[in-house]
């Protein structure tokens, strides 16, 4: 039985709460990592190691943190699409919307990690 | 003092004269031990010195194996492998120069990062890489060999650097003359082990177990604040100026 979104968002949730030591309720999918949780990279090692652990699938880093976001943002919506087959065309054109907001910070959320976990994870 | 363990000890290359000493050293801290060795002879030893042994194999699974035999993730590492390979720079031929950067250095380093992942999960590992005083002066015919431990040194420096703050801390060992093992090969010639014993401060080698108990500490809990340094188990050699002709 494929793994529905809920469920992910909450094994997201008590990972990311667990490694930041915050409570569980404060965090949701809309929850940037970098503004709000002040991820820094040990942190998305251990999220990609858990994450991996807690889906029982192999993370690409790359991927599941859109760490060359602003660059493929110079292709846009299609090469958006390409590289982050997980996330939804509305997320996707948001990303694009929102590119020079955050004061280059990235805009990774609890969400895309649990889109990409449902993604890797699917029958 | 009584040493302490948090889980399983990985012991590289454990089936070296070094490896089964520092395994029984361990165990008498009460330690778990698991030994992975690459090559059949050092299995071999480490059956008949009744130590759990794994083969090399698939490296990344190592932390698996490890928790399917010993029921725990390692807590502990300690790498003791290192190939064979010594030549004079320029006589290396160009595919053995390949073989050497895969075997003495990436599979090093994708060992590490397998176990480091593996400890990173628990926020609990130590990590200790056996390199040479010839590291930082070799002798002719020891540069890959150098270059090698140096390039390891360096992989556990980093380590202990990025992950200290999750409770993994890792350091290295600098041997030097060590009656054992391959160090035993080398020495096993009456004027080279009296003139490589001349030159150390105690007139006289290292002997196996002047290796092995620092080893052991530096592997315990106790020794976590040595972090990302490398130390020197030479008896001094590496403070001496040496004869020519004596390589560390």
């Amino acid at each position: 039985m494929s793994l529905t979104r809920d469920e992910a968002l909450q094994r997201v949730i008590e990972l990311v709460a667990d490694i930041f030591e915050r409570d569980a309720a404060e965090l949701h999918a809309q929850t940037h990592l970098m503004a709000d949780l002040l991820c820094e990279s040990i942190d998305l090692l251990e999220i990609s190691i858990r994450l991996g652990a807690a889906f029982h699938i192999t993370v690409d880093d790359e991927a599941a943190f859109l760490r060359s976001l602003r660059l493929l943002m110079e292709g846009g919506a299609p090469e958006l699409a390409r590289a982050y087959p997980h996330l939804s065309e509305q997320r996707r054109e948001e990303l694009l919307r929102q590119r020079d907001q955050r004061g280059g910070l990235s805009p990774l959320t609890l969400g895309d990690l649990v889109d990409y976990a449902v993604w890797m994870s699917r029958d | 003092m009584r040493l302490s363990f948090d889980g399983p000890v990985l012991l590289l290359g454990g089936g070296c004269t070094l490896g089964l000493a520092v395994a029984a050293a361990l165990r008498a801290e009460e330690a778990c031990v698991l030994a992975v060795c690459g090559s059949e002879a050092g299995r071999r030893a480490c059956v008949e010195a009744d130590i759990p042994v794994e083969p090399l194999g698939e490296v990344e699974s190592l932390p698996r194996r490890c928790a399917e035999r010993l029921g725990a993730l390692p807590g502990h590492l300690l790498d003791l492998r290192h190939s064979r390979r010594e030549s004079l720079l320029a006589g290396m031929p160009p595919e053995d120069i390949d073989a050497w950067a895969a075997e003495d250095i990436a599979l090093r380093a994708r060992i590490l990062r397998a176990v480091t992942r593996a400890m990173l999960s628990r926020r609990s590992g130590r990590c200790v890489f056996v390199s040479s005083s010839a590291a930082v002066r070799p002798s002719p015919g020891q540069g890959w060999y150098a270059a090698a431990k140096l390039a390891g040194e360096a992989l556990y420096r980093s380590a202990g650097t990025e992950l200290a703050a999750r409770g993994v801390t890792a350091c290295s060992a600098r041997l030097s003359w060590l009656d054992a093992g391959r160090g035993h090969e080398f020495l096993d010639k009456g004027e080279v082990a009296r003139r490589a014993a001349s030159v150390m401060p105690g007139r006289r080698l290292l002997r196996l177990e002047e290796a092995v108990a620092p080893l052991t500490f530096l592997l315990s809990r106790e020794a976590s604040g040595i972090n990302a340094c490398s130390v020197d188990i030479d008896g001094g050699l590496g403070a001496v100026k040496l004869m020519e002709g004596i390589c560390p």
